[in-house]
Protein backbone atom coordinates (compact mmCIF):
# COMPACT_ATOMS: atom_id res chain seq x y z
CA UNK A 1 0.00 0.00 0.00
CA UNK A 2 2.73 2.52 1.07
CA UNK A 3 4.59 1.78 -2.12
CA UNK A 4 1.29 2.38 -4.12
CA UNK A 5 0.96 5.43 -2.41
CA UNK A 6 4.93 6.76 -3.40
CA UNK A 7 3.87 5.71 -6.90
CA UNK A 8 1.16 8.03 -7.00
CA UNK A 9 2.51 10.80 -5.82
CA UNK A 10 5.16 10.72 -8.40
CA UNK A 11 3.03 10.23 -11.24
CA UNK A 12 1.20 13.49 -10.00
CA UNK A 13 3.96 15.70 -9.03
CA UNK A 14 4.21 17.02 -12.88
CA UNK A 15 0.34 18.02 -12.38
CA UNK A 16 0.88 20.41 -9.13
CA UNK A 17 3.59 22.06 -10.90
CA UNK A 18 1.03 23.82 -12.92
CA UNK A 19 -1.32 24.78 -10.27
CA UNK A 20 -1.03 28.90 -9.72
CA UNK A 21 1.04 29.40 -7.05
CA UNK A 22 -0.28 33.11 -5.22
CA UNK A 23 2.03 34.92 -2.87
CA UNK A 24 0.59 37.49 -0.80
CA UNK A 25 2.94 40.35 0.20
CA UNK A 26 1.96 43.94 1.56
CA UNK A 27 4.79 46.21 0.04
CA UNK A 28 3.63 49.41 0.80
CA UNK A 29 0.60 51.56 2.51
CA UNK A 30 -1.28 52.66 -0.63
CA UNK A 31 -4.38 54.91 -0.67
CA UNK A 32 -5.41 54.40 -4.25
CA UNK A 33 -5.89 51.60 -7.39
CA UNK A 34 -4.05 53.92 -8.92
CA UNK A 35 -0.75 53.88 -8.02
CA UNK A 36 2.09 52.41 -9.78
CA UNK A 37 2.07 48.44 -9.74
CA UNK A 38 5.50 47.33 -11.33
CA UNK A 39 5.06 44.17 -13.79
CA UNK A 40 7.42 41.23 -13.69
CA UNK A 41 5.77 40.14 -16.41
CA UNK A 42 5.97 41.73 -19.91
CA UNK A 43 3.58 41.99 -22.98
CA UNK A 44 4.23 40.44 -26.44
CA UNK A 45 7.58 42.15 -27.60
CA UNK A 46 7.94 41.80 -31.44
CA UNK A 47 11.96 41.64 -32.47
CA UNK A 48 12.65 42.20 -36.23
CA UNK A 49 16.31 40.95 -37.06
CA UNK A 50 18.29 43.37 -39.22
CA UNK A 51 18.04 41.20 -42.05
CA UNK A 52 14.32 40.68 -41.73
CA UNK A 53 13.90 44.44 -42.03
CA UNK A 54 16.61 44.81 -45.17
CA UNK A 55 15.29 42.06 -46.84
CA UNK A 56 11.52 43.09 -46.25
CA UNK A 57 12.47 46.12 -47.56
CA UNK A 58 14.18 45.50 -50.73
CA UNK A 59 11.23 43.23 -51.40
CA UNK A 60 8.28 45.96 -50.77
CA UNK A 61 10.53 48.54 -53.53
CA UNK A 62 10.69 46.06 -56.10
CA UNK A 63 7.41 45.54 -55.55
CA UNK A 64 6.58 49.22 -55.56
CA UNK A 65 8.67 49.31 -59.04
CA UNK A 66 6.91 46.17 -60.73
CA UNK A 67 3.00 46.32 -59.49
CA UNK A 68 2.76 50.19 -58.16
CA UNK A 69 1.28 51.09 -55.51
CA UNK A 70 -0.92 48.22 -54.33
CA UNK A 71 -1.25 46.16 -51.10
CA UNK A 72 1.42 43.76 -50.60
CA UNK A 73 2.23 40.60 -48.31
CA UNK A 74 4.58 38.47 -46.98
CA UNK A 75 4.57 35.35 -44.21
CA UNK A 76 6.73 35.75 -41.13
CA UNK A 77 8.97 32.75 -40.19
CA UNK A 78 11.05 33.01 -37.35
CA UNK A 79 10.88 31.95 -33.24
CA UNK A 80 8.93 32.40 -30.39
CA UNK A 81 10.64 32.75 -27.11
CA UNK A 82 8.61 33.23 -23.46
CA UNK A 83 7.18 36.81 -24.78
CA UNK A 84 9.47 37.12 -27.39
CA UNK A 85 8.69 36.99 -31.18
CA UNK A 86 11.48 36.66 -33.00
CA UNK A 87 11.12 37.91 -36.65
CA UNK A 88 13.78 36.15 -38.32
CA UNK A 89 12.73 35.69 -42.71
CA UNK A 90 10.15 36.47 -44.82
CA UNK A 91 8.91 33.80 -47.41
CA UNK A 92 6.42 35.30 -50.36
CA UNK A 93 3.18 33.28 -51.31
CA UNK A 94 1.19 33.51 -54.80
CA UNK A 95 -1.04 36.65 -53.62
CA UNK A 96 -3.76 38.39 -56.06
CA UNK A 97 -2.91 42.18 -54.64
CA UNK A 98 -4.76 45.31 -55.28
CA UNK A 99 -5.66 48.51 -54.26
CA UNK A 100 -6.31 48.38 -50.39
CA UNK A 101 -6.78 44.58 -49.93
CA UNK A 102 -4.89 40.73 -50.92
CA UNK A 103 -5.60 37.53 -51.44
CA UNK A 104 -3.91 34.67 -50.46
CA UNK A 105 -5.60 31.11 -51.39
CA UNK A 106 -5.88 28.34 -49.04
CA UNK A 107 -3.27 26.24 -51.08
CA UNK A 108 -0.89 28.75 -52.02
CA UNK A 109 -0.37 29.86 -48.50
CA UNK A 110 0.27 26.12 -47.49
CA UNK A 111 1.97 25.86 -50.30
CA UNK A 112 4.39 28.62 -49.75
CA UNK A 113 4.89 27.17 -45.92
CA UNK A 114 5.43 23.43 -47.40
CA UNK A 115 8.20 25.04 -49.68
CA UNK A 116 10.25 26.73 -46.43
CA UNK A 117 9.72 23.33 -44.27
CA UNK A 118 11.43 21.78 -47.28
CA UNK A 119 14.34 24.14 -47.81
CA UNK A 120 17.31 24.07 -45.52
CA UNK A 121 17.81 27.46 -44.98
CA UNK A 122 14.28 27.84 -43.49
CA UNK A 123 13.40 24.52 -41.98
CA UNK A 124 14.46 25.86 -38.18
CA UNK A 125 12.16 28.88 -38.67
CA UNK A 126 8.45 28.36 -37.64
CA UNK A 127 5.43 30.64 -39.10
CA UNK A 128 5.29 33.39 -36.39
CA UNK A 129 3.13 35.85 -38.27
CA UNK A 130 2.60 37.73 -41.12
CA UNK A 131 3.30 41.37 -42.58
CA UNK A 132 1.35 43.18 -45.31
CA UNK A 133 1.90 47.14 -46.58
CA UNK A 134 -1.16 49.54 -46.96
CA UNK A 135 -1.11 51.55 -50.01
CA UNK A 136 -0.60 54.47 -48.46
CA UNK A 137 2.39 56.80 -46.03
CA UNK A 138 1.95 57.00 -42.32
CA UNK A 139 1.17 54.68 -39.51
CA UNK A 140 -1.17 52.36 -40.32
CA UNK A 141 -3.98 50.82 -38.36
CA UNK A 142 -5.69 46.98 -38.42
CA UNK A 143 -8.69 46.83 -40.13
CA UNK A 144 -12.06 44.27 -39.43
CA UNK A 145 -10.64 42.07 -42.63
CA UNK A 146 -7.16 42.61 -40.69
CA UNK A 147 -8.02 41.84 -37.13
CA UNK A 148 -9.97 38.48 -38.74
CA UNK A 149 -7.70 37.53 -40.70
CA UNK A 150 -4.68 37.51 -37.78
CA UNK A 151 -7.08 35.76 -35.80
CA UNK A 152 -7.70 32.90 -38.73
CA UNK A 153 -3.82 32.54 -39.43
CA UNK A 154 -3.25 32.57 -35.39
CA UNK A 155 -5.68 29.47 -34.98
CA UNK A 156 -3.82 27.96 -38.37
CA UNK A 157 -0.84 27.92 -36.99
CA UNK A 158 -0.70 28.20 -33.38
CA UNK A 159 0.21 24.33 -32.60
CA UNK A 160 3.62 24.98 -34.44
CA UNK A 161 4.55 28.08 -31.96
CA UNK A 162 3.11 26.34 -28.36
CA UNK A 163 6.30 27.48 -25.86
CA UNK A 164 6.37 27.09 -21.77
CA UNK A 165 7.42 29.38 -20.09
CA UNK A 166 7.79 30.81 -16.05
CA UNK A 167 6.03 33.97 -15.10
CA UNK A 168 5.65 36.12 -12.17
CA UNK A 169 3.21 39.26 -12.18
CA UNK A 170 2.41 41.21 -9.96
CA UNK A 171 -1.58 41.57 -10.37
CA UNK A 172 -3.15 45.00 -10.38
CA UNK A 173 -6.71 45.77 -8.13
CA UNK A 174 -9.04 46.27 -10.92
CA UNK A 175 -12.09 46.92 -8.71
CA UNK A 176 -12.80 47.63 -5.32
CA UNK A 177 -15.93 47.57 -3.31
CA UNK A 178 -17.15 51.04 -2.00
CA UNK A 179 -16.20 50.27 1.37
CA UNK A 180 -13.17 49.17 0.07
CA UNK A 181 -14.04 45.34 1.69
CA UNK A 182 -13.33 43.45 -1.24
CA UNK A 183 -10.43 43.58 -4.26
CA UNK A 184 -10.80 42.13 -7.21
CA UNK A 185 -7.77 41.19 -9.13
CA UNK A 186 -7.61 39.88 -12.28
CA UNK A 187 -5.18 37.22 -14.44
CA UNK A 188 -6.28 36.99 -17.49
CA UNK A 189 -10.00 37.14 -19.39
CA UNK A 190 -11.79 34.26 -17.68
CA UNK A 191 -9.77 34.06 -14.14
CA UNK A 192 -10.09 36.57 -11.37
CA UNK A 193 -10.37 36.47 -7.89
CA UNK A 194 -11.69 38.34 -4.94
CA UNK A 195 -9.97 39.55 -2.28
CA UNK A 196 -12.10 40.02 0.98
CA UNK A 197 -10.76 41.91 4.44
CA UNK A 198 -12.13 41.96 7.69
CA UNK A 199 -12.25 45.67 7.96
CA UNK A 200 -11.78 48.64 6.16
CA UNK A 201 -7.46 49.43 5.86
CA UNK A 202 -6.07 51.94 4.11
CA UNK A 203 -3.75 50.15 2.29
CA UNK A 204 -4.12 47.73 -0.65
CA UNK A 205 -2.35 44.37 -1.08
CA UNK A 206 -0.06 43.66 -3.98
CA UNK A 207 -0.28 40.45 -5.44
CA UNK A 208 2.78 38.26 -6.68
CA UNK A 209 1.08 35.68 -9.11
CA UNK A 210 3.28 32.69 -10.17
CA UNK A 211 2.57 30.19 -13.26
CA UNK A 212 4.29 28.06 -15.74
CA UNK A 213 2.36 28.90 -18.73
CA UNK A 214 2.01 27.29 -22.21
CA UNK A 215 0.72 29.56 -25.26
CA UNK A 216 1.50 30.36 -28.80
CA UNK A 217 1.97 33.89 -30.11
CA UNK A 218 1.08 35.20 -33.67
CA UNK A 219 2.79 38.65 -34.78
CA UNK A 220 0.13 40.65 -37.25
CA UNK A 221 2.53 43.08 -38.62
CA UNK A 222 1.29 46.54 -41.08
CA UNK A 223 3.65 48.60 -42.71
CA UNK A 224 3.57 52.32 -44.39
CA UNK A 225 3.29 52.41 -48.47
CA UNK A 226 6.90 52.76 -48.24
CA UNK A 227 8.00 50.06 -45.87
CA UNK A 228 9.01 52.19 -43.02
CA UNK A 229 10.19 49.89 -39.90
CA UNK A 230 9.51 53.11 -37.74
CA UNK A 231 6.52 53.38 -38.43
CA UNK A 232 5.32 49.52 -38.31
CA UNK A 233 1.98 48.46 -36.36
CA UNK A 234 2.13 45.25 -34.36
CA UNK A 235 -0.41 43.35 -32.94
CA UNK A 236 -0.22 39.76 -31.09
CA UNK A 237 -2.75 36.91 -31.15
CA UNK A 238 -2.19 34.86 -28.18
CA UNK A 239 -3.20 31.43 -27.46
CA UNK A 240 -2.95 30.76 -24.24
CA UNK A 241 -3.40 27.73 -22.52
CA UNK A 242 -4.68 27.12 -18.37
CA UNK A 243 -4.38 24.60 -16.53
CA UNK A 244 -7.36 22.18 -17.41
CA UNK A 245 -6.23 22.42 -21.46
CA UNK A 246 -9.05 25.01 -22.19
CA UNK A 247 -7.45 27.87 -24.62
CA UNK A 248 -7.92 31.21 -23.79
CA UNK A 249 -7.44 33.79 -27.13
CA UNK A 250 -6.31 37.43 -26.30
CA UNK A 251 -5.40 40.15 -28.59
CA UNK A 252 -2.62 42.83 -27.73
CA UNK A 253 -2.93 45.67 -29.99
CA UNK A 254 -0.28 48.14 -30.44
CA UNK A 255 2.92 45.86 -29.48
CA UNK A 256 6.27 47.29 -29.13
CA UNK A 257 8.31 46.18 -32.18
CA UNK A 258 11.94 46.63 -31.87
CA UNK A 259 14.91 45.89 -34.29
CA UNK A 260 18.00 43.99 -33.01
CA UNK A 261 21.63 43.06 -34.60
CA UNK A 262 21.40 39.89 -36.65
CA UNK A 263 24.27 38.96 -33.81
CA UNK A 264 22.26 39.84 -30.47
CA UNK A 265 19.37 38.02 -32.23
CA UNK A 266 21.84 35.05 -32.59
CA UNK A 267 22.85 35.58 -29.18
CA UNK A 268 19.54 35.37 -27.49
CA UNK A 269 18.25 32.22 -29.79
CA UNK A 270 21.54 30.88 -29.27
CA UNK A 271 21.85 29.82 -32.91
CA UNK A 272 25.08 30.36 -35.27
CA UNK A 273 24.94 34.14 -37.06
CA UNK A 274 24.37 32.06 -40.35
CA UNK A 275 21.08 31.01 -39.41
CA UNK A 276 19.92 34.99 -38.81
CA UNK A 277 22.01 36.93 -41.37
CA UNK A 278 19.87 36.46 -44.49
CA UNK A 279 21.78 35.75 -47.52
CA UNK A 280 19.76 36.08 -50.75
CA UNK A 281 19.96 35.99 -53.93
CA UNK A 282 18.30 39.34 -55.32
CA UNK A 283 17.89 38.60 -58.75
CA UNK A 284 15.39 35.67 -57.60
CA UNK A 285 13.53 37.51 -55.20
CA UNK A 286 12.61 40.01 -58.03
CA UNK A 287 11.64 36.82 -60.14
CA UNK A 288 9.45 36.08 -57.47
CA UNK A 289 8.18 39.53 -56.82
CA UNK A 290 6.99 39.69 -60.78
CA UNK A 291 5.75 35.89 -60.73
CA UNK A 292 3.89 35.40 -57.30
CA UNK A 293 2.11 38.73 -56.96
CA UNK A 294 -0.75 38.88 -59.03
CA UNK A 295 -2.66 42.72 -59.51
CA UNK A 296 -6.27 42.81 -59.62
CA UNK A 297 -6.78 46.25 -60.49
CA UNK A 298 -3.83 48.53 -61.07
CA UNK A 299 -1.56 51.34 -60.91
CA UNK A 300 -1.69 54.30 -63.26
CA UNK A 301 1.09 56.62 -62.38
CA UNK A 302 0.78 60.11 -64.94
CA UNK A 303 4.30 60.05 -65.75
CA UNK A 304 4.17 56.67 -66.96
CA UNK A 305 3.93 57.01 -70.82
CA UNK A 306 2.16 53.30 -71.46
CA UNK A 307 -0.28 55.21 -68.51
CA UNK A 308 -3.12 52.94 -69.76
CA UNK A 309 -3.11 49.91 -67.02
CA UNK A 310 -6.39 49.57 -65.68
CA UNK A 311 -8.15 46.83 -63.67
CA UNK A 312 -11.59 46.49 -61.88
CA UNK A 313 -12.97 46.17 -58.89
CA UNK A 314 -15.88 44.64 -58.21
CA UNK A 315 -16.60 44.05 -61.67
CA UNK A 316 -16.02 47.67 -62.09
CA UNK A 317 -13.38 49.32 -64.63
CA UNK A 318 -10.56 50.85 -62.06
CA UNK A 319 -7.75 53.45 -62.53
CA UNK A 320 -5.79 54.45 -59.73
CA UNK A 321 -3.88 57.84 -59.80
CA UNK A 322 -0.72 58.32 -57.85
CA UNK A 323 0.80 61.76 -57.68
CA UNK A 324 4.48 61.79 -56.02
CA UNK A 325 3.58 65.52 -54.77
CA UNK A 326 0.57 63.26 -52.86
CA UNK A 327 0.92 60.95 -50.43
CA UNK A 328 -1.80 59.02 -51.45
CA UNK A 329 -3.24 57.62 -54.25
CA UNK A 330 -7.12 58.47 -56.34
CA UNK A 331 -9.51 55.47 -57.49
CA UNK A 332 -12.13 56.31 -60.01
CA UNK A 333 -14.42 54.25 -61.40
CA UNK A 334 -17.44 53.85 -63.46
CA UNK A 335 -21.03 53.43 -61.91
CA UNK A 336 -23.47 51.59 -64.22
CA UNK A 337 -26.82 50.35 -63.46
CA UNK A 338 -27.89 46.83 -63.01
CA UNK A 339 -28.47 46.72 -67.15
CA UNK A 340 -25.32 48.48 -67.87
CA UNK A 341 -26.21 51.92 -68.28
CA UNK A 342 -23.79 54.72 -67.37
CA UNK A 343 -24.84 56.84 -64.44
CA UNK A 344 -21.37 58.55 -63.34
CA UNK A 345 -18.22 57.84 -62.08
CA UNK A 346 -17.09 57.58 -58.42
CA UNK A 347 -13.67 58.43 -57.08
CA UNK A 348 -12.51 56.79 -54.02
CA UNK A 349 -9.61 57.89 -51.88
CA UNK A 350 -8.10 57.33 -48.68
CA UNK A 351 -6.82 60.53 -47.62
CA UNK A 352 -8.31 62.01 -44.65
CA UNK A 353 -9.10 65.09 -46.87
CA UNK A 354 -11.21 62.37 -48.75
CA UNK A 355 -14.48 64.19 -48.92
CA UNK A 356 -12.84 67.40 -50.23
CA UNK A 357 -10.86 65.51 -52.49
CA UNK A 358 -14.24 63.64 -53.85
CA UNK A 359 -16.35 66.40 -54.30
CA UNK A 360 -14.11 68.41 -56.32
CA UNK A 361 -13.42 65.44 -58.74
CA UNK A 362 -17.54 64.34 -58.25
CA UNK A 363 -18.00 68.08 -59.54
CA UNK A 364 -15.59 68.03 -61.94
CA UNK A 365 -16.55 64.52 -63.51
CA UNK A 366 -19.90 66.26 -63.92
CA UNK A 367 -17.97 68.95 -66.39
CA UNK A 368 -15.78 66.49 -68.08
CA UNK A 369 -18.65 63.68 -68.95
CA UNK A 370 -20.25 66.69 -71.16
CA UNK A 371 -16.90 67.15 -72.70
CA UNK A 372 -17.53 71.23 -71.95
CA UNK A 373 -16.17 73.02 -68.87
CA UNK A 374 -19.10 75.59 -67.67
CA UNK A 375 -18.14 78.86 -66.77
CA UNK A 376 -19.87 78.61 -63.28
CA UNK A 377 -17.64 75.81 -62.55
CA UNK A 378 -14.92 77.22 -60.14
CA UNK A 379 -11.64 75.45 -59.42
CA UNK A 380 -8.64 77.04 -56.26
CA UNK A 381 -5.58 77.62 -58.13
CA UNK A 382 -3.45 75.67 -55.87
CA UNK A 383 -0.65 72.89 -57.48
CA UNK A 384 -2.97 70.05 -56.12
CA UNK A 385 -6.29 70.82 -57.66
CA UNK A 386 -4.85 71.36 -61.24
CA UNK A 387 -2.85 68.13 -61.22
CA UNK A 388 -5.97 66.33 -59.48
CA UNK A 389 -8.48 67.92 -62.17
CA UNK A 390 -5.38 66.71 -65.12
CA UNK A 391 -5.54 63.22 -63.52
CA UNK A 392 -8.98 63.27 -63.04
CA UNK A 393 -9.71 64.10 -67.04
CA UNK A 394 -6.87 61.66 -68.44
CA UNK A 395 -8.82 59.04 -66.26
CA UNK A 396 -11.96 59.58 -67.47
CA UNK A 397 -10.88 59.58 -70.85
CA UNK A 398 -9.45 55.85 -69.97
CA UNK A 399 -12.45 54.87 -68.69
CA UNK A 400 -14.50 56.32 -71.37
CA UNK A 401 -12.37 54.22 -73.87
CA UNK A 402 -13.39 50.94 -71.40
CA UNK A 403 -16.87 51.19 -70.98
CA UNK A 404 -18.85 52.65 -73.34
CA UNK A 405 -16.26 52.68 -76.71
CA UNK B 1 -6.86 -1.94 -52.55
CA UNK B 2 -3.55 -2.96 -52.81
CA UNK B 3 -1.47 -2.60 -49.70
CA UNK B 4 -4.23 -2.79 -45.71
CA UNK B 5 -2.52 -0.23 -44.19
CA UNK B 6 -2.10 3.43 -45.10
CA UNK B 7 0.17 6.12 -43.65
CA UNK B 8 -1.36 9.35 -43.71
CA UNK B 9 0.88 12.53 -42.75
CA UNK B 10 -1.53 15.31 -41.33
CA UNK B 11 0.00 19.42 -42.16
CA UNK B 12 -1.64 22.76 -40.93
CA UNK B 13 -0.98 25.06 -43.32
CA UNK B 14 1.68 23.53 -45.71
CA UNK B 15 3.49 22.39 -42.06
CA UNK B 16 3.93 19.03 -40.85
CA UNK B 17 1.01 18.44 -37.94
CA UNK B 18 1.48 14.87 -36.67
CA UNK B 19 0.97 11.48 -38.96
CA UNK B 20 -1.25 8.18 -38.52
CA UNK B 21 -1.67 4.95 -40.07
CA UNK B 22 -5.09 3.65 -40.59
CA UNK B 23 -5.86 -0.32 -42.15
CA UNK B 24 -8.56 -1.32 -44.30
CA UNK B 25 -11.60 -0.93 -41.78
CA UNK B 26 -10.66 2.42 -40.59
CA UNK B 27 -10.41 3.66 -44.23
CA UNK B 28 -13.88 2.22 -45.14
CA UNK B 29 -15.88 3.26 -42.37
CA UNK B 30 -14.14 6.69 -41.29
CA UNK B 31 -15.26 9.71 -43.30
CA UNK B 32 -12.69 12.43 -43.75
CA UNK B 33 -14.81 14.81 -41.75
CA UNK B 34 -14.69 12.66 -38.56
CA UNK B 35 -11.26 12.20 -38.98
CA UNK B 36 -9.59 15.67 -39.20
CA UNK B 37 -11.74 16.72 -36.49
CA UNK B 38 -10.54 13.83 -34.29
CA UNK B 39 -7.58 14.61 -34.53
CA UNK B 40 -7.40 17.91 -34.01
CA UNK B 41 -6.63 19.26 -37.51
CA UNK B 42 -9.77 21.50 -37.66
CA UNK B 43 -9.30 22.74 -34.02
CA UNK B 44 -10.08 26.72 -33.95
CA UNK B 45 -10.40 26.98 -37.39
CA UNK B 46 -13.75 28.35 -38.32
CA UNK B 47 -13.07 28.44 -41.89
CA UNK B 48 -10.69 26.08 -44.06
CA UNK B 49 -9.97 23.99 -46.96
CA UNK B 50 -8.53 20.33 -46.75
CA UNK B 51 -6.06 18.96 -49.84
CA UNK B 52 -5.66 15.77 -50.06
CA UNK B 53 -2.15 14.20 -52.16
CA UNK B 54 -0.48 11.18 -52.62
CA UNK B 55 2.82 12.04 -50.88
CA UNK B 56 5.23 10.91 -54.20
CA UNK B 57 2.50 13.43 -56.36
CA UNK B 58 2.25 17.30 -56.90
CA UNK B 59 -1.14 16.76 -57.98
CA UNK B 60 -3.94 17.52 -55.32
CA UNK B 61 -7.46 17.34 -54.72
CA UNK B 62 -9.51 19.94 -52.37
CA UNK B 63 -12.21 17.67 -50.27
CA UNK B 64 -14.97 19.36 -50.64
CA UNK B 65 -17.43 17.27 -48.98
CA UNK B 66 -16.38 16.15 -45.99
CA UNK B 67 -18.99 13.52 -45.41
CA UNK B 68 -17.13 11.54 -47.98
CA UNK B 69 -15.38 7.93 -46.39
CA UNK B 70 -11.69 7.94 -46.66
CA UNK B 71 -12.06 5.37 -48.78
CA UNK B 72 -12.99 7.40 -51.55
CA UNK B 73 -11.15 10.39 -50.90
CA UNK B 74 -7.80 8.72 -51.42
CA UNK B 75 -8.97 6.90 -54.11
CA UNK B 76 -9.83 10.25 -55.64
CA UNK B 77 -6.98 11.21 -55.14
CA UNK B 78 -4.56 8.76 -56.34
CA UNK B 79 -3.37 9.07 -59.96
CA UNK B 80 -4.86 5.82 -60.55
CA UNK B 81 -7.63 5.42 -58.44
CA UNK B 82 -5.59 2.59 -56.37
CA UNK B 83 -4.91 3.30 -52.44
CA UNK B 84 -1.26 2.17 -51.75
CA UNK B 85 1.34 4.11 -49.95
CA UNK B 86 1.49 7.59 -48.02
CA UNK B 87 -1.21 10.42 -48.50
CA UNK B 88 -0.87 14.07 -47.34
CA UNK B 89 -3.86 16.03 -45.84
CA UNK B 90 -3.50 19.48 -45.17
CA UNK B 91 -5.89 21.63 -43.62
CA UNK B 92 -5.41 25.36 -44.07
CA UNK B 93 -7.05 28.92 -44.22
CA UNK B 94 -7.09 31.66 -46.90
CA UNK B 95 -4.97 34.76 -46.09
CA UNK B 96 -6.41 37.67 -47.07
CA UNK B 97 -6.40 41.54 -45.54
CA UNK B 98 -7.75 44.87 -46.20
Amino acid sequence: MTVRLVEATLWMSPRFTAVPEIKLKVLKMQNSLKSNHSTVFREPKVVLSESFVRKTKFIRAHFLSVHGMLESVVEVVGKIIGNTIFCVDCLIPEATVSYSNFHVDDLDLARCQEEAEKDENTRHLFPVGEAHYHPWDGKPTPSWVDKENSLRLANLYHPFNIDESNIIRVLKPYKTSPENLIIRYKIDAVRKFWFLRQEEKKFIPQIYYAEKIKRALWASLIYPGNGDSDLVTASVVEHRYLPDEKVNIERHDEVETVIFSDEKIAELLRWPIEKINLRYDEEILEEQVARKYHPFGSFYSPQSPDFARYGCVNNHPVVVWQDPNLNYPILVTADNDSEGHKQGFRFLSQHSNRHDVAALLREAAALIDGEEIQGSFYLDNTTDSKEILTALKESVRVLKKLRWA
Amino acid sequence: MSTNNVNIQYRRGGRDYRSRTFNLNEIRESTLGNLIREDGLTTGLRDFEVYVRPQDSESEIAADNLENSLESVLRSASNDGEISGSYIVDVTAVHRGA
